[in-house]
């Protein structure tokens, strides 16, 4: 009895608990509410909020207008590349047509004191010498270029209006081509310091800024993951690193991609020239823009980045694959302070979006750290001593006597620069440099004479190096540690729009803003509108999406899992819901058409080769998968379907000419029957019959194919299907997949395995079917996958010895079609071709692709243009210069609540 | 005594060079397996094969793994130099090699993860142990009672649920009522500025306080349900023996039974409980310490092994055994000041 009582006292006790407990945890929620840090109050801004909501973007030419307004009609519109096309107005006959505009800056805004360029391509009837074109400014010619061109032929033309000095809106005429330049005067307010160069970029509706704003604030976004491993651009390799770099170095490099639309738009260069030939891009860099720290940016930065960090083999960067055009490594040249030319050895237009909008460097800041470029003494020496070694014998023949004293010279000067021993340096350096006069005299004019003559240079640079202190130079490996997550603040320079103010290990990076930054909007305030961004770092996705709910952060880019909650919530919560196409990137299953090779001279193996090399037999199992159910399954209805290899929100993609293959079992067994691959013994297994391998001419007759491949009955269709452990989406999708192919009769034997045994097996050709995918971007070109001899070429490696007509053919359109720099004649002349031939033939079948999942708060503006677009960067990287705080009551409310109209500064 | 201590020093040394051999050979297992750091890079199309193997090289991959251990170690204990000046050996500062990912000396990122790890071990440690031997001696001396079987409960509870669930629980629990101090161990204004306790002002500490909580509670539950069925255990042997029996027959006053007989002995085994828990102090929990957002060693230590940046994690490795070692010494130093019986030779 009395034990029973007990029982039931406990529990009670323990129940009473637990509710206590909730009261505690409720009470502290209370408490912490009214220990609340006093704000200061926000700076009141001259501007109120519906004043700043000027005319719905003004855009520059009717035309575009309209496009603009359309924006969200995907595909047709894309064809706008910098400066689009317009319609070609009818001419007098006689004189020149214009084919196309392309206008820079490209959506036709510029600051009072800036300039504008337009390359205008002309074509003729008729040869026509000594013309006159001008261009007309209201009216008025400003600029004018002599035109001589051949019959029929096309030529650019580039015309330039060097400086516009009168604000307002102004009519630009070339040759009854018509267009509008807007002139924006900079508005500096006193209450914000910043210095905003003529030349700066205006950004407009087209980009992102929908709404011009009211400066000031802050913003706090999360990223998940354990924060930047390193804030080098050069070597950062991963997002984590990469979002944060952009942001503090400039997304934009001398091009940079709008992140509504992922067309390129001018970048640090305000307009560019393509040579008629493809094979050099000259740049026009902004005039009087300037590093974070107030130093002047030029073409010797430029230089830098590319020929002497992204060209280093001594730097870890993945950039360089991007910069290597047929082997070689694209020539950055500097033509003046403001003017660069990037050649290649052959056209290749990835260059300008993979290579050119690199995040440029600072070589005041960086120089020092790059060995190549701080040899020290020590490397002044190596100099010497590998002319003299390369060139010992002709040296014997002038003289042996003096070689011996050089010989002798360079060892002192060796063993002074070890003994760090300045004064020692300059003595044998001396030493060195009469041996070398020496030689020189006994030697005729020539090669040698000359290297000997910079060698001479050597040793003085060895004894300058030395009285500097620099013995042994800048180790190779000093640049890749330059500029980690533990670099005070001051010694980083960027162009971004926000520079570092701290990072806090593993908690949280904090940006201010760049008061140099080179952009402003439509009214001419200088961008970005946010005083400081706090990157809070969250290791945990669950702890994320808590961070989003309990306010602590603006934005979540949303896992499926989490959408339903975040639009349950959203009217109360006052979020806005972005849900928009297919991101970048493609998952696929890839069939091993030379499966033979996992198990060599196995006779079933060599059997199910011709299987896999059959194009119907890859059709059937595209249309036996359930890509449907797999998007309800694994991505509760929050993916698409995807075709074809470029990605659904590239320009280049082409839904018309992907082959789609939507769940059809019954087409998918009666293709399987057709190709004659039945159940013979009626397992429930096709089998690869002798009719199949006698219509793929793999054997003569019955006996022969039993004779060759043994028994028709143990010929059931099975392979091995293998994904990366861990990776939970592709491995839901492999067993839907096995699933799916047994309900047509293929036996596809599911298991996972580490994702690197699974690389080398893949790249190895040494695996039956594989789940895998790559992160796509926005241009089709990838000669690693596509070339017949591609490393990744992984479906078919055979093919280079006995390639399939269809492969040499897509290897053809990606290479000619990466020579062509106009997107949509690209598209037109090879991609659409190249897509439909690779959906067709299916080298990978492609599987689904999740959708662009956004959870915002309401109160910031323009967060409504996020879109996939933008590419693989964070939306706070993308509009990280365009978002700004509503500042109606409700907001202000809210905003102030949170703490975001203060910034943290004042709170610590 | 003193002799015994630098004996115990001194025999760390092997120890710990023992330890490091068998964590990077271990390492240099994983990585022959399932690839090194470079390996992550493979399978992107836009890294190019060559790309890959001067990664290796640059970071010194390309050579066998008992090279980059004896490296390693050669800079471990400070490069040494010999030559003919004063005192012919030379050594530079101990250089525990660079991290492969984050492009800093491992030493350094050590010290940076210290500060938030310390900022939550120490006061969970406080709680755990101001809680939970109270609660055992409760137990131990209510034997049965209704006290005593509803701390019994909890500490089944506390121990069975793993913490990263509590945490979550706990965490949504506190959104859904509206606590706006959820994750991490400071509010977004208070983020910046020093880790250290000394630096911070009034607003800072209520703000720490209001994140720290949830994880005391979080991790020190368990600690506390472990703790507590240690001592309650520990205690209720010693409350049986004779000399217990004994001193209550003689009359002794209850209180004096307990405090001054019973636990005073009972208190041995959770010193080298102490000692043993050292290594936790400096690493912080993994798990819980994720949910919760609070990056402390541990966390460090569990993102170097994939991909394998192999300096970090046997220099870690190295750190938490040093720790162990220190804390077996002070717990058997404690042991000979708490106890005159023992004695050390």
């Amino acid at each position: 009895m009395t034990k029973w009582r007990g029982w039931e006292m406990k529990l009670v006790l323990f129940l009473l608990t637990l509710a206590g407990m909730m009261v505690v945890l409720a009470g502290c929620g209370g408490q912490k509410q009214t220990s609340q840090v006093p704000q200061p109050p926000t700076q009141e801004q001259p501007k109120a909020p519906e004043t700043a909501k000027k005319e719905e973007a003004p855009a520059t030419k009717p035309e575009e207008r309209a496009l603009t307004s359309e924006e969200k009609i995907p595909q047709e519109e894309k064809t706008k590349e910098p400066g689009a096309p317009t319609p070609t107005p009818t001419t007098p006959t006689g004189a020149p047509q214009v084919v196309k505009v392309e206008s820079f800056p490209e959506n036709g805004y510029v600051l009072v004191g800036g300039s504008a360029a337009y390359n205008v391509y002309l074509k003729s009837t008729s040869a026509l010498s000594g013309l006159a074109v001008e261009l007309k400014l209201d009216g008025k010619a400003v600029s004018s270029q002599t035109v001589a061109l051949a019959a029929q032929e096309e030529k650019m033309f580039r015309f330039e209006i060097a400086k516009l000095d009168t604000e307002g809106k102004h009519t630009v005429e070339i040759l009854g081509w018509k267009g509008t330049l807007s002139v924006v005067e900079p508005a500096v307010s006193p209450l914000r310091p910043g210095s905003i160069p003529p030349d700066a970029q205006v950004i407009t509706a087209d980009h992102g800024i929908a709404d011009t704003g009211i400066p000031g604030g802050k913003l706090v976004v999360t990223v998940f993951g354990t924060g930047p491993k390193t804030l080098n651009p050069a070597t950062a390799a991963e997002t984590s690193s990469t979002d944060i770099i952009l942001l503090m170095q400039s997304s934009a490099g001398l091009v940079d991609v709008n992140p509504m639309t992922a067309e390129l738009m001018p970048g640090l260069a305000k307009s560019w020239v393509i040579a008629p030939d493809g094979l050099s891009v000259t740049f026009y860099l902004r005039r009087g823009i300037t590093w974070s720290d107030g130093q002047p940016f030029t073409a010797d930065d430029v230089v830098f980045t590319f020929m002497d960090v992204t060209a280093n083999d001594d730097v870890n960067t993945n950039n360089r694959d991007g910069c290597t055009v047929a082997g070689q490594f694209v020539q950055v040249d500097k033509i003046d302070d403001y003017t660069v030319k990037a050649s290649v050895t052959e056209p290749y237009r990835p260059l300008i979006r993979d290579c050119l909008s690199l995040t440029i460097l600072p070589k005041h800041k960086l120089a020092k750290y790059v060995a190549k470029l701080n040899p020290g003494a020590g490397g002044a020496l190596q100099g010497i001593q590998s002319t003299v070694n390369n060139n010992r014998e002709d040296l014997k023949k002038a003289s042996e006597q003096a070689l011996a004293a050089l010989d002798e010279a360079l060892k002192q000067l060796s063993a002074a620069i070890d003994a760090k021993n300045a004064q020692q340096v300059t003595t044998a350096a001396e030493a060195v440099k009469q041996a070398l006069d020496q030689l020189i005299q006994a030697l005729e004019p020539g090669d040698l004479r000359d290297a000997l003559e910079k060698s001479k240079s050597y040793a003085d640079r060895a004894a300058q190096a030395a009285q500097a202190g620099q013995f042994a130079g800048v180790s190779p490996d000093t640049f890749n540690n330059t500029w980690n997550t533990n670099t005070p603040p001051e010694e980083f320079a960027g162009l971004g729009p926000y520079v570092l103010e701290g990072y806090q290990t593993g908690q949280q990076v904090l940006l201010k803003r760049n008061p140099y930054y080179w952009r402003v909007d439509a009214d001419g305030v200088q961008l970005p509108y946010f005083d400081e961004l706090a990157v809070l770092i969250v290791q945990n996705i669950d702890t994320q999406f808590l961070y989003f709910k309990s306010g602590q952060a603006d934005m979540y880019g949303s896992r499926p899992q989490d959408w339903a909650e975040i639009v349950g919530s959203a009217k109360d919560k006052g979020w806005r819901t972005i849900k928009d196409g297919p991101v970048y990137g493609n998952t696929f299953l890839v069939l091993n058409q030379d499966i033979a090779k996992l198990k060599p001279g196995d006779p079933f193996h060599q059997a199910l080769q011709y299987v896999m090399r059959a194009k119907e037999f890859r059709q059937a199992l595209a249309y036996a998968m359930n890509r449907q159910g797999m998007i309800e399954n694994i991505y509760q209805g929050l993916a698409a379907p995807q075709w074809a290899w470029i990605s659904i929100p590239s320009p280049f993609y082409d839904p018309e000419s992907a082959k789609q293959y939507p769940y059809d079992p019954p087409k998918a067994k009666q293709m399987l029957d057709d190709l004659g691959l039945t159940d013979v013994d009626g397992d429930g297994t096709r089998n690869i019959t002798d009719k199949f391998l006698v219509s793929q001419q793999a054997c003569r007759d019955n006996a022969d194919c039993a004779q060759k491949f043994g028994p028709e009955d143990q010929r059931d269709i099975s392979f091995p299907l293998v994904t990366n452990r861990g990776n939970t989406i592709r491995e839901q999708m492999s067993q839907q997949i096995e699933h799916d192919f047994k309900e047509v009769g293929i036996q596809a034997k599911y298991q996972a395995q580490d994702f690197n045994a699974l690389v080398t097996d893949l790249t190895g050709g040494r695996y039956g079917g594989v789940v895998i995918g790559f992160t796509g971007g926005v241009d089709p070109t990838s000669f690693n996958v596509w070339r017949i001899d591609g490393f990744y070429h992984f479906w078919r490696y055979s093919a280079k010895d006995n390639p399939p007509e269809w492969e040499v053919r897509a290897q053809q359109l990606q290479e000619e079609g990466a020579k062509v720099y106009d997107v949509q004649q690209a598209k037109e002349q090879y991609y659409n071709e190249f897509t439909r031939l690779e959906s067709e033939n299916l080298a990978v079948i492609y599987l689904i692709n999740g959708i662009f999942l956004y959870g915002v708060d309401q109160c910031l503006v323009n967060s409504q243009n996020f879109r996939p677009q933008s590419g693989n960067l964070q939306q706070w990287v993308a509009f990280g210069d365009k978002l700004w705080w509503q500042r109606t009551d409700d907001c202000r409310q809210k905003l102030e609540a949170k703490g975001r109209l203060a910034v943290s500064t004042s709170a610590r | 005594m003193l002799s015994y201590i630098i004996r115990r020093v001194l025999l760390m040394i092997p120890t710990l060079f023992l330890v490091s051999l068998v964590s990077f050979t271990i390492i240099a297992l994983q990585e022959h397996f399932n690839g090194d750091f470079v390996s992550q890079l493979k399978l992107n199309p836009q890294v190019s094969p060559e790309t890959l193997e001067r990664y290796a090289k640059n970071l010194g991959l390309d050579q066998p793994w008992y090279v980059r251990y004896g490296k390693w170690l050669y800079g471990i204990v400070g490069k040494p130099t010999v030559d003919l000046s004063f005192p012919f050996v030379h050594f530079q500062p101990m250089d525990f090699g660079y991290s492969f990912e984050k492009r800093q000396p491992v030493g350094d990122l050590i010290m940076q993860y210290l500060p938030i790890t310390l900022l939550i071990t120490i006061p969970t440690f406080i709680f755990v142990w101001l809680v939970a031997l109270p609660l055992g001696i409760y137990s131990a001396t209510r034997q049965y009672s209704l006290g005593d079987h509803s701390l019994t409960l909890f500490s089944f509870v506390g121990l069975s649920i793993p913490t990263f669930f509590s945490a979550l629980v706990l965490l949504f629990v506190l959104t859904n009522l509206g606590y706006p101090a959820v994750g991490g161990i400071f509010s977004q204004p208070y983020i910046a500025g020093s880790p250290w306790p000394w630096h911070w002002n009034w607003n800072k500490f209520v703000d720490y306080l209001a994140h720290l909580w949830p994880a005391v509670l979080v991790i020190g539950a368990a600690g506390i349900a472990g703790l507590q069925r240690v001592m309650r255990g520990t205690l209720l042997d010693i409350l049986g023996s004779q000399y217990v029996q004994t001193a209550r027959a003689k009359g002794v006053a209850e209180r004096i039974v307990i405090y001054k007989h019973a636990v005073r002995n009972a208190i041995n085994p959770m010193i080298s409980i102490f000692g043993q828990s050292l290594p936790a102090f400096v690493s912080g929990s993994l798990l819980a310490a994720q949910v919760l957002n609070m990056p402390n060693l541990e966390i460090f230590y569990f993102q170097s092994l994939q991909p394998p940046d192999e300096y970090v994690v046997v220099t870690v490795l190295l750190f938490f055994a040093l720790f162990l070692l220190i804390g077996n010494l002070i717990a058997d130093i404690l042991l000979a000041w708490v106890d005159p019986r023992v004695r050390y030779e």
